[in-house]
């Protein structure tokens, strides 16, 4: 595959015969940069699961997640020449889709809204009671991640579920690794407090 | 006594095996610390995300890739964005001018009483200068065939109103230094 033009020094390879699977993140962006549409699609077809699963985090419904996500990348693409490639692409999906997920748990707050679409369990076998049991539980431990100031919750979900490392969550939150680390510790004690029934 | 760091808590905390540090037997506090800090984690990753279908992300992708086809290519920065409406812009009115300049050669008026003297209050529709109709007719004509999509084309923009919505993405200031440009070119 011969060598194609540049764009702010990386190079793009020529549209005809290109694997865009082949290329990395930022030649993607390059790529997209220099009139390549499909580049985009990619650079959606590779993180388009961990933006959902953040977004899920925080709302925790499918629907919401779904328009997040969708909007996250939207946003992206419109300010993909912003993009200095300072950090990861992912890194940077995860910023935006965090800033637009707690913008949204935010305004939900507001208007007193709540994640919570339980189904109360009635006459059910004892697997499937046992099953409503456990979503129970675990629809507590979402209420009481729902209920940590935004920034140990984003914390606590980018370290827990998105197993990112301190520095990741520092980039991506915008802060230093020693506040995200605060932040974290914080976000487990206050957890442990809420799932204890302590309403502090 | 000196406690655990915040990175050695966190770390026992996190530690994948049941934490063994000399300080947590001597120290309570601590030791109660880490046990809260493990529990919690542990009910946290418990919760797991419900797996959408297989089907869901292509369709997300899709709907992403539908949105995107409605949109505009990624935004230029301001510079790029500026220059791409601006020159073509500016050329254009250069054409016009040269137009009205060999119109204005090849009919030369008789000379006549100097012009009126004009008010600057900024109200250009007040200012009926008699010599200048016959300009403003001729510039009219020629404005009449000057298609304003086929410029934005021209600049790569495509369909229907492409050249208002070129003229509308420019910020206030370019719109300002357009039209101090613009006013510049048919004072020439």
């Amino acid at each position: 595959m011969g060598r194609g033009v540049e764009h702010d020094g990386i190079p793009v390879p020529p549209a005809s015969g290109m694997d865009l699977a082949s290329l990395d993140d930022r030649a993607l962006v390059a790529a997209c940069l220099a009139g390549r549409r499909e580049a985009f699609d990619e650079i959606v077809a590779r993180h388009r699961r961990a933006v959902y699963r953040v977004c899920y985090r925080f709302v925790g419904n499918h629907e919401d997640a779904t328009d997040l996500a969708q909007e996250s990348f939207l946003r992206a693409y419109r300010a993909l020449r912003n993009f200095k490639g300072e950090s990861a692409v992912g890194t940077w999906l995860h910023r935006i889709a965090v800033n637009l997920s707690l913008n949204a748990v935010s305004g939900r707050a507001r208007r007193g809204e709540t994640s919570d679409d339980r189904v109360e369990p009635v006459g059910l076998e004892p697997d499937a009671m046992s099953r409503v049991l456990t979503e129970e539980r675990a629809e507590r431990v979402r209420e009481a991640i729902a209920r940590l100031p935004p920034r140990q919750r984003a914390t606590l979900i980018l370290r827990v579920y998105q197993e990112m490392s301190h520095q990741e969550i520092a980039d991506v939150l915008g802060s230093s690794v020693g506040a995200v680390k605060a932040n974290f510790f914080h976000a487990l004690n206050n957890l442990k407090r809420l799932l204890d029934g302590d309403p502090r | 006594m000196t406690h655990l760091n915040l990175d050695e808590r966190l770390a026992l905390i996190e530690a994948t095996d049941e934490p063994t540090h000399p300080h947590l037997g001597a120290c309570a506090r601590c030791r109660a610390e880490v046990q809260a800090g493990r529990a919690a984690l542990a009910e946290a990753t418990s919760v797991s995300v419900p797996e959408p279908s297989p089907l869901f992300w292509d369709a997300l992708s899709r709907r992403v890739s539908e949105r995107l086809g409605a949109e505009d290519s990624p935004r230029a920065p301001l510079g790029w964005r500026f220059w791409r409406v601006l020159v073509p812009l500016a050329v254009a009115v250069g054409a016009l001018v040269i137009a009205v300049g060999i119109d204005r050669a090849a009919s030369p008026r008789p000379p006549g009483p100097p012009p009126p003297a004009v008010a600057v209050n900024g109200d250009a529709e007040a200012v009926t200068t008699p010599g200048l109709e016959d300009e403003w007719a001729v510039l009219a004509n020629v404005a009449g065939e000057f298609d304003l999509d086929t410029l934005a084309d021209s600049l790569g923009r495509t369909g229907q109103g492409a050249a208002d919505n070129a003229m509308w993405d420019l910020t206030e200031r370019e719109r300002i230094e357009l039209a101090a440009l613009l006013r510049a070119e048919l004072q020439q």
